[in-house]
C-alpha cells in the first residue's frame, strides 16, 4: 500500500439478511463477497457489470452508507470500516456520491440553492450565509450552469434531466472532497446530454484531481472516462486492469461477452447474430459453486470450475483475472 | 417486396394546462413486409406517441388525431374505435410496450394474462385458450410450465419474452416494440435481440423499432427514421443512414453515442431538445444545428430526396422534394 | 413533470380556485366571524345568562323564526313590547277622598293573522296603602272591556293576563254581559272583534280592518292614597315568531344560542383534529424513519389504540365524571395519540425513506433528525393538513353527540347541547322543529364546508387527479 493510493478495500463482503418470517432462519444476499479494490489519488476506477452485480453496492459500502460484514476499507492510511457514524464526521466532507437518476437525487423541495448549501451548513463550511452563497456559485459555475443566480433560486422540476445531473455533480464537489462514487450518472440522462456530463466529469477530475468510482453497465463510455476497468459478476471481481488493456484483450470469457454483446452502431450488424452466453446472472443468495460464471460460460472444464474458485491472478502487468483458463 | 404499412401525414396533439403538445407532427413513412424500421430520437421527441398513434390507444385529453394510417391497404384511422378494435388492434398490429418489467399484472398467473386476449377476442374457451397460449410460450423459446408461474418469479428477460409472446398471441404481422431492451442487461439484451431476428425471420414479421439507442437499433433495422421534435428529420435505409447521413442531427447524435470498437472522439449537442408545446419557427433543430443560416431559421424544410429511399429534411440538401 | 404546489400560500391559492374550495372558504368566513362576534363582545356573560331566566323573559316561548312567516305568508304575530316610556302618565286627585290615580295609557296598532301567544303585564306599584289597579281594553272596533281588577300592596308584579285568575274572572263576566261563550281564550277575546265574539265565531280584529285604522288603546289604573303614589307598566305582548331561529322553551334565543356555540364548535373541532393529527403524524414518521425497537413500540401501541371503543369510553368518562368541554377535550386527545394517520403517515415516510436524495444527505452528513425533520416531514405535511380537514367535522360531531346523550359540558351552550334539550323539551313530539333543525344543519354545514376544503385539497395534492 504506497502513499499514493487514497482508499481501499480489502477482501470486502457485504451480506445483507433477510427473514421470511419472523422466526425462521436467516437467509443472506451476498451482495458482495470478497473484493478487494484500490483507488489512487487522481484516478478513475470504472466498475462494470451488469445490473444485480453488486457495483452499486460496492461503491456504497466504500462511502460507508452500508457497513460491511467483512473486509476492511482504509483511506488515506486510516481504517474506517470498524468506525461507528459518529466518528465518520470528517469522512462525510472528503467522500461523496452522484446518483444514477436526477429526479430523486433532489430534494424536490427545496430550491438549488439550498440544495447545495445544505452540505455546507451541516459541515460547517463557510462563516457566513454570504460566504456560502459565494461557494455554492462557484459550484454552479463549474458545473457550467450559469449565470448561478438564475439557477440558484429555482426548485428541481424546473430543469432537465441533464441540468439536474449538474447539480448533483455540484452538491458532490461542494465539500471539496478526495473521493467521489459516481453511480451511473449519466444512464438516465439522453443520448446528447450524456456526452456533455461525462467530458464535466473530467474536467472536473483534471481540476482538483478528484478519485472517482465509476460505476457503470456501459462498457462503451468507460474508455472516455477511467483510468482502470473493474469487471463485476455477481459479487466478484473477476477481470481488472488498465482501461486499454482490459478492452483490447478481454482475458475473462465474461468480459468477452460484454464486449461482444455491445452493438456500436453499424448497420451490417443486422446480418449477424451476436454469440453471447445465454441464460442471465445468477441470484445472490445461493451463487453456483466454484467459479460464478461455469454454467454459462462457454470454455466450461468440468470437475474445476463447479469446484474450486478461482484466484484473481495478474497475468499480465497490471492485469487481472479471475479464471481457471490461466 | 409488398409495403404492408404506409403512413401519411400522422398527427397526434395533445391538450395540456400547458398548451397543445404536438407529440406527432405531420409525420410520414413506410414499411416493408418483413422488415424492421428503427424509429430513432431522444426522450421527448414523440417517439413513444408515434407508437400509440399507430396502435390507437390514446390519452383522453387528445386535441387532433389525423392523417392516413393504411395497414394492407386498408386506412384504419377511418375506422370505428369498435371495428379497429376487433380487427386490427392484437390482430394485424400489435405492441410490446416499453417499461415491461412493469407491464405484467402481478396478481394473475403468466398463463391466464397470455389467454386474456384470446379470450376478449376469439370466441373459445378458457381451456382453447390455454392450449394456444402454451403453444406461443413454445414459440418464444420459454417452457410451458411458466403458464402456472406468477410475473415475480421470472427473471427480466424472461418477462420481455413473455411480453412478446402476448404481442404475438394473435398472430399479428406487424409488432411495434417499445424500448424492448433499455431495462435488461447487456447480455440479456443481446439475447433478446437475437431472438427477436429469428422470430422475423421464422414468422416474417414486420417490426417498428422504436429506441433512444442507435446502437441497439442497428441489431434489427433495415430501416431507420430519426424523430426530433416530432417530426422525422431524417429516413432511409440503414446503410445510408448510419453511414452517410445528410441531417445534422443525424450526424451529431451519431457522434455523440461511444463505440467501443472505434476510437473517434466524442461530441455532444449543446442545448437540450425542445418541449413539444413551443413550437420554433423554420426547422426545429435549427437553435442547436452548427450549420443553420438564414433559411432555416423561417421555413420549416419538407423531407428532400437525396436518393431513392434517403430522405432528409434540411435545407443544406437543397430543394427538391 | 409537475409536483405539488408547495408552501401554504400557493396552497391556499390553488384552493380558492376550485369551486368546492370557493364555497367552503365562504362557509367557513361566516362561521368564523360569528365566532369572533362573540369572543369580542364578551363570552363570560354567555355562561352565565343561558342559564338565568329572566333574561330572556321578554321572549315568547317556543317561537318559530321570523321568516316563516314570510315565506307561508301567515303574518304570524311578532312581538310587541310596550315599555314604561311608551306609556302617558295623568294623575288625578281627589280631594274628598285623598285618593290619587295614576292612569298609564298606551295605544298600538296590531295588524297580524293571529293573537299574540302571551300578554304579560310588569307592574310596579308603589303605595302607602294597598292599591287598586284595573286595566281597561279598548279595540279598534270601539268595544271597551275591563280585562283585569284587583286590590295590591305594594310591590313589583308580574301578571301572565291570561291565566291570571282576576284576568280570567274579569274577562269571563264581559263575556257574559255579551252573551258570548265563556271558552274563548283570553288573547282571542281580546283582540277579536264584538261582533265575532257574539256570533260565536271569533274573528281577529286588526287595526287596519277598521277604516280609517285604528289602534287599540290600554289604560291601566293604580288608585290608592296619594301619599307617596307611584307607578310604572310594562305589557309585553308576545308574539308566535321570534327572531333568526326562534325560540326554545325556556324563551332562549336560539340564534343566540348558535352564536355562543359556534367559537365553541370550531374551537373544539380545530384543536381536536390539529392536536391530534400532528401528534400522530410526528409518532408515525418517528416509527418509520428510526424503525427497529421504536417502530415496534408504535405500532402495537396503534393496534391496541385502533380496538379501543372510543366513544364508549368516551360516554362512560363523562357519565362518571361530569367534566366540562376542555376536559372532555384532552381526555379524546389522549384516546386518540395513536390512530390511522400514524399508519398512512408511516407508509409514506417509508417510501420517502427509500428515495435516494434522502441516502444522499446521509453521504453528506446530515443527521438523521435534521433529514426527518427537514426534508421528510415537510413533505409529509400537506397530506397532514388535508387530514386536519377532514377531522374537524367528526369532532365536532363527537362533542355534540357527546350533548345529545347528555353527558357533554353540564353549561355551556353548544349546538349538541341545544339538540338535546330540543330533544328533552318534546321538539320532535310536538312539532318545534327549528329547535331541532336549525342547530343540526349548522353542524351539517360546518362539516360540509370542511369536506368541501378537504376535497379541493386532494385535488391539489393527488397527482393522479391533477389533470394536465
Amino acid at each position: 500500500m504506497n502513499e499514493n493510493t487514497l482508499i481501499v478495500g480489502r477482501d470486502l463482503r457485504v451480506w445483507f439478511e433477510i427473514r421470511k418470517t419472523l422466526f425462521s432462519k436467516p437467509i443472506y444476499v451476498k451482495a458482495i463477497d470478497g473484493v478487494t479494490i484500490s483507488i489512487r489519488k487522481g484516478e478513475t476506477v470504472a466498475v462494470v457489470g451488469e445490473s444485480g452485480c453488486g457495483k452499486t453496492t460496492l461503491g456504497k459500502t466504500l462511502l460507508k452508507l452500508y457497513k460491511p460484514t467483512s473486509g476492511q476499507i482504509i483511506y488515506d492510511g486510516r481504517r474506517i470500516d470498524t468506525l461507528e457514524e459518529k466518528d465518520l464526521k470528517w469522512y462525510r466532507r472528503e467522500a461523496q456520491i452522484i446518483y444514477q437518476d436526477p429526479y430523486s437525487s433532489l430534494n424536490p423541495f427545496f430550491t438549488i440553492e439550498r440544495i447545495l448549501m445544505e452540505p455546507l451548513i451541516i459541515n460547517e463550511i463557510g462563516n457566513s450565509i454570504q460566504e456560502r452563497r459565494e461557494i455554492v456559485y462557484r459550484a454552479l459555475r463549474d458545473v457550467k450552469l450559469e449565470p448561478p443566480e438564475l439557477f440558484a433560486n429555482k426548485y428541481p422540476h424546473m430543469l432537465s434531466g441533464g441540468q439536474r445531473q449538474r447539480v448533483a455533480i455540484a452538491r458532490s464537489l461542494i465539500t471539496n472532497p478526495r473521493f467521489i462514487v459516481a453511480d451511473e450518472p449519466v444512464s438516465m440522462l439522453d443520448a446528447s446530454v450524456r456526452v456533455e456530463i461525462m467530458y464535466l466529469l473530467r474536467n472536473i477530475q483534471e481540476k482538483y484531481n478528484t478519485s472517482f468510482l465509476y460505476i457503470t453497465h456501459d462498457v462503451s463510455t468507460v474508455k472516455y472516462f477511467s483510468d482502470t476497468i473493474n469487471i463485476m459478476y455477481a459479487g466478484k471481481i473477476v477481470e481488472s486492469g488498465p482501461v486499454r488493456d482490459v478492452l483490447a484483450n478481454p482475458l475473462h470469457p465474461y468480459t468477452q461477452a460484454l464486449i461482444e454483446a455491445i452493438p456500436d452502431p453499424d448497420p451490417a450488424n443486422r446480418k449477424t447474430r451476436r454469440s453471447v452466453p445465454s441464460g442471465e446472472p445468477p441470484s445472490l443468495i445461493n451463487p453456483p459453486s466454484g467459479c460464478r460464471f461455469h454454467p454459462r460460460c462457454p470454455y466450461f472444464i468440468k470437475g474445476k470450475c463447479e469446484v474450486i474458485e478461482p484466484e484473481l491472478i495478474e497475468k499480465m502487468p497490471n492485469h487481472k483475472v479471475a479464471c481457471h483458463l490461466y | 417486396m409488398s409495403t404492408i404499412l404506409t403512413v401519411e401525414n400522422l398527427r397526434l396533439y395533445y391538450r395540456t394546462r400547458r398548451g397543445i403538445v404536438k407529440a406527432v407532427n405531420n409525420v410520414s413513412f413506410q414499411l416493408e413486409r418483413g422488415k424492421t424500421l428503427a424509429v430513432v430520437g431522444e426522450s421527448g421527441c414523440g417517439k413513444s406517441s408515434l407508437a400509440y398513434a399507430l396502435i390507437r390507444i390514446l390519452p383522453r385529453n387528445v386535441h387532433e388525431y389525423s392523417g392516413v394510417i393504411r395497414i394492407d391497404g386498408v386506412d384504419v384511422l377511418k375506422l370505428s374505435e369498435e371495428e379497429f378494435r376487433k380487427n386490427y388492434r392484437m390482430k394485424k398490429i400489435s405492441i410490446v410496450p416499453q417499461g415491461a418489467m412493469n407491464s405484467l399484472n402481478p396478481v394473475l398467473k403468466v398463463g391466464d394474462q397470455l389467454a386474456e386476449p384470446l379470450l376478449v377476442h376469439l370466441d373459445i374457451d378458457k381451456d382453447e385458450a390455454l392450449r394456444r397460449a402454451a403453444e406461443v410460450l413454445e414459440n418464444v423459446r420459454l417452457p410451458k410450465a411458466l403458464l402456472e408461474r406468477y410475473p415475480h418469479e421470472l427473471s427480466g428477460g424472461m418477462k420481455q419474452r413473455v411480453l412478446i409472446a402476448m404481442a404475438l398471441i394473435m398472430k399479428p404481422e406487424i409488432v411495434i416494440l417499445d424500448e424492448p431492451t433499455s431495462a435488461l442487461d447487456i447480455i440479456t439484451q443481446a439475447n433478446i435481440i437475437n431472438f427477436l431476428k429469428d422470430l422475423q425471420s421464422e414468422y416474417n414479421l414486420s417490426y417498428i423499432f422504436i429506441t433512444h439507442d442507435l446502437g441497439v437499433a442497428s441489431e434489427l433495422s433495415d430501416y431507420f427514421a430519426v424523430m426530433y421534435a416530432g417530426k422525422i428529420a431524417e429516413m432511409g435505409p440503414a446503410e445510408d443512414v448510419l453511414t452517410n447521413p445528410m441531417h445534422p442531427y443525424t450526424e451529431k447524435l451519431l457522434k455523440t453515442t461511444p463505440r467501443l470498437r472505434s476510437e473517434s472522439m466524442l461530441e455532444f449537442i449543446p442545448g437540450s431538445p425542445p418541449d413539444l408545446i413551443e413550437q420554433i419557427p423554420g426547422c426545429s433543430f435549427n437553435p442547436r444545428c452548427p450549420y443553420a443560416f438564414e433559411k432555416c431559421r423561417i421555413k420549416e424544410p419538407h423531407m428532400i430526396r437525396i436518393s431513392s429511399q434517403h430522405y432528409a429534411a434540411c435545407w443544406l440538401r437543397g430543394d427538391e422534394k | 413533470m409537475s409536483t405539488a404546489p408547495t408552501g401554504l400560500k400557493n396552497i391556499l391559492r390553488e384552493v380558492l380556485q376550485t369551486k368546492s374550495g370557493k364555497i367552503a372558504i365562504i362557509i367557513l368566513s361566516v362561521i368564523l366571524a360569528m365566532s369572533l362576534t362573540v369572543w369580542i363582545t364578551g363570552s363570560e356573560e354567555v355562561v352565565k345568562n343561558w342559564n338565568e331566566p329572566e333574561y330572556w323573559i321578554d321572549n315568547p316561548r317556543l317561537a318559530a323564526p321570523e321568516w316563516v312567516s314570510w315565506v307561508t305568508g301567515s303574518n304570524a304575530p311578532r312581538s310587541i313590547i310596550l315599555k314604561p316610556e311608551d306609556f302617558r302618565k295623568t294623575y288625578s286627585e281627589d280631594p274628598l277622598t285623598g285618593q290619587a290615580t295614576i292612569q298609564l295609557r298606551t295605544r298600538f296598532y296590531y295588524d297580524y293573522n293571529d293573537v299574540p301567544s302571551e300578554i304579560i303585564l310588569k307592574l310596579n306599584v308603589n303605595a302607602t296603602t294597598r292599591s287598586l289597579i284595573t286595566l281597561s281594553w279598548t279595540k279598534p272596533d270601539g268595544s271597551k272591556l275591563e280585562a283585569y281588577r284587583k286590590d295590591v300592596s305594594r310591590g313589583a308584579y308580574l301578571i301572565f293576563l291570561y291565566t291570571d285568575a282576576d284576568a280570567v274572572s274579569s274577562i269571563k263576566s264581559y263575556l257574559s254581559g255579551i252573551n258570548a261563550s265563556p271558552d274563548i281564550a283570553i288573547q282571542t277575546v281580546l283582540f277579536s272583534s264584538e261582533a265575532s265574539l257574539k256570533s260565536g265565531e271569533p274573528k281577529i280584529l286588526r287595526s287596519s280592518d277598521v277604516n280609517p285604522p285604528r289602534p287599540y288603546e290600554v289604560i291601566i289604573s293604580v288608585t290608592s292614597r296619594k301619599e307617596g303614589l307611584s307607578a310604572s307598566a310594562q305589557l309585553d305582548l308576545l308574539g308566535k315568531v321570534y327572531g333568526i331561529a326562534g325560540t326554545d322553551n325556556k324563551r332562549r334565543d336560539i340564534f343566540i344560542g348558535i352564536l355562543w356555540g359556534a367559537p365553541v364548535a370550531l374551537a373544539f373541532g380545530l384543536t381536536a383534529a390539529l392536536i391530534i393529527s400532528f401528534v400522530q403524524t410526528i409518532l408515525g414518521a418517528l416509527a418509520a424513519f428510526y424503525g427497529y425497537r421504536i417502530d415496534e413500540v408504535v405500532e402495537r401501541l396503534t393496534d391496541v389504540y385502533l380496538v379501543l371503543p372510543f366513544l364508549s369510553l368516551l360516554i362512560t368518562i363523562q357519565f362518571i365524571y361530569k367534566t366540562t368541554i376542555w376536559t372532555i377535550l384532552i381526555t379524546v386527545i389522549a384516546l386518540s395519540i395513536f390512530g390511522t394517520i400514524t399508519k398512512s403517515t408511516r407508509s409514506m415516510v417509508l417510501q420517502i425513506k427509500e428515495e435516494p436524495y434522502i441516502e444522499a444527505a446521509i453521504s453528506y452528513g446530515a443527521s438523521k433528525a435534521r433529514i426527518l425533520f427537514l426534508y421528510i416531514l415537510p413533505r409529509v405535511l400537506p397530506y397532514t393538513f388535508a387530514n386536519v380537514t377532514v377531522l374537524v367535522p367528526s369532532y365536532i360531531f363527537l362533542e355534540a353527540s357527546l350533548s345529545l346523550l347528555g353527558v357533554g359540558d353540564p353549561v355551556l351552550p353548544t349546538w349538541g347541547k341545544l339538540i338535546e334539550e330540543a330533544f328533552i323539551g318534546g321538539a320532535t313530539f310536538y312539532g318545534y322543529w327549528w329547535w331541532i333543525l336549525i342547530p343540526s344543519s349548522l353542524i351539517i354545514l360546518v362539516s360540509m364546508a370542511f369536506a368541501l376544503l378537504w376535497y379541493s385539497f386532494d385535488k391539489i395534492l393527488n397527482p393522479r387527479l391533477r389533470e394536465e
